[in-house]
């Protein structure tokens, strides 16, 4: 087998291994690499080149990266806020079947148009007001009403327990107490979630001091973003980068600075 | 008495519904694409030379800005290639406000690159230690365009897409790779 005295150039060997090449441009460049020893070689070390870049990248970066799981949790609360379709569109929607339908609804019409206005200004001046402060209504208990309670525990208590032990389930009783000492009665219980402020897997208790309502409305900083961190704080507490008290005194004050602090992102609604 | 809506408010209703079905689509679909491209485009901005906190940020934005993408109807083919080019961006745009214009390189250079492959002996630990560093310091020394393209073809953009993102031509993304690529096998002493 022949081969042309013409070297293939880095540019086509480049394009070769990142099959950026056309078909027939690579059929003559994997022939001539098959004939061509010097070619081939400056292929291996190119080839070599690329491997051992990717992997100082990655061995540089790949460390920094934080878990997934709290970011993702996130972004689901923020779409959520967002809805599938913004208020002031919806409005829009309704206001375009008013104006098609007869004239006589144009004063309708208009009148359907301002509310949409005010309630798009309403809505965008939410949004840019989206920032913790916002955010905290509902986000923490009545401090009087439940400071957290914790058991005797220790890092390895919680670390071998079963995250299904029927034991941490909260006891009717308790639920029924929290909800009076909360003053949330009748039909008003069916908007919030019973929530351990410590929860058991960091050795929180099931008393009526350590369960609060929390309201099923809250919009970013949710019950869904708590237990995000409550898995992320027992993961560290189970390899030994956090202290079980630490982490309960984190869960208990702030838990959106904490969430802030161990997933490095200040608030659900930052990017909005 | 009793009181039916008229027709073109229903209509309007039955629409909002379907919307509403839609949306969850929609999020569905944002979601499964955070998975599959989170960390890619989080080192990206980050090599950018973002902070950690920063960086999260950004590819929350990303995301969003996807989500009202779809919802507005937009064209939803090589949405991989559409989100690089929004975290190049929002990143750059990010680093120039808060001007923190140190090194763009900075991240992977100052990260410590530890013998962590337990696989290998402390001896061979300490080589591909060294290797790294080596290469990282070729990384370094490259313009910055260069720099991009090298990482964007890392994360696994074809050069269509790194030419979009960086607003380059295709001769130039290929002219980019070749020469940081050269560099590199010459450094890597093969």
């Amino acid at each position: 087998m022949t081969h042309s005295d013409r070297h293939l150039s880095d540019k086509v060997l480049v394009r070769l291994a990142d099959g950026e090449l056309s078909a027939r441009e690579a059929n003559e460049g994997r022939a001539h690499l098959a004939a061509c020893w010097d070619c081939r070689t400056r292929f291996v070390d190119l080839e070599s080149a690329i491997g051992a870049f990717v992997h100082a990248y990655h061995a540089g970066l790949d460390p920094q990266l934080p878990p997934a799981d709290g970011p993702r949790a996130l972004l689901r609360a923020c779409l959520q806020e967002c809805g599938p379709i913004s208020p002031g569109r919806r409005w829009l929607a309704i206001t375009r079947s008013t104006v098609t339908a007869t004239p006589w609804r144009y004063a309708f019409a208009a009148l359907l148009l301002g509310l949409a206005a005010l309630m798009g200004s309403r809505y965008h001046r939410r949004q840019q007001r989206y920032s913790v402060a916002a955010l905290t209504a509902g986000v923490f208990p009545d401090r009087a009403l439940t400071p957290g309670v914790v058991r005797s525990v220790e890092q390895k208590d919680v670390c071998s327990a079963d995250d299904n032990d029927p034991a941490w389930l909260i006891p009717a009783s308790v639920q029924q107490d929290v909800l009076r000492e909360y003053g949330i009665t009748g039909s008003r219980a069916r908007d919030y979630q019973l929530d351990y402020l410590i929860p058991p897997s960091l050795g929180g208790t099931s008393d009526l001091q350590n369960v609060w309502p929390e309201p099923y409305s809250n919009s970013g900083w949710n019950g869904h973003v708590k237990d995000e961190l409550e898995n992320r704080l027992r993961q560290l507490v189970c390899e030994g980068r956090v202290s079980l008290s630490q982490a309960q005194r984190d869960i208990s004050g702030d838990w959106t600075q904490a969430y802030n602090k161990y997933f490095h992102i200040s608030r659900p609604g930052s990017a909005l | 008495m009793s009181y039916s809506p008229p027709d073109w408010v229903l209509d309007s209703y039955v629409r909002t519904a379907a919307d509403q079905a839609k949306g969850d689509r929609i999020e569905e679909n944002v979601l499964r694409l955070f998975d599959q491209f989170r960390n890619r485009l989080l080192r990206y901005v980050l090599a950018l030379g973002l902070p950690i906190e920063e960086g999260e940020e950004v590819v929350q934005e990303v995301f969003l800005s996807l989500f009202r993408h779809l919802q507005q109807g937009r064209p939803a083919h090589n949405l991989g290639g559409w989100l690089f080019r929004v975290a190049h961006n929002l990143g750059l745009k990010q680093r120039s406000a808060n001007h923190k214009l140190r090194d763009v390189m900075a991240p992977d250079d100052e990260a410590a690159v530890e013998p962590r492959d337990t696989a290998l002996s402390p001896e061979e630990g300490i080589i591909q230690y060294q290797r790294h560093q080596r290469l990282l310091a070729v990384v370094r020394a490259l313009p910055e365009q260069d720099r991009l393209c090298l990482r964007l073809r890392a994360e696994g953009l074809r050069y269509r897409e790194i030419a979009q993102t960086l607003g380059i031509s295709l001769g130039s993304v290929s002219n980019s790779l070749t020469r940081s690529l050269a560099r590199l096998a010459r450094a890597d002493g093969r």
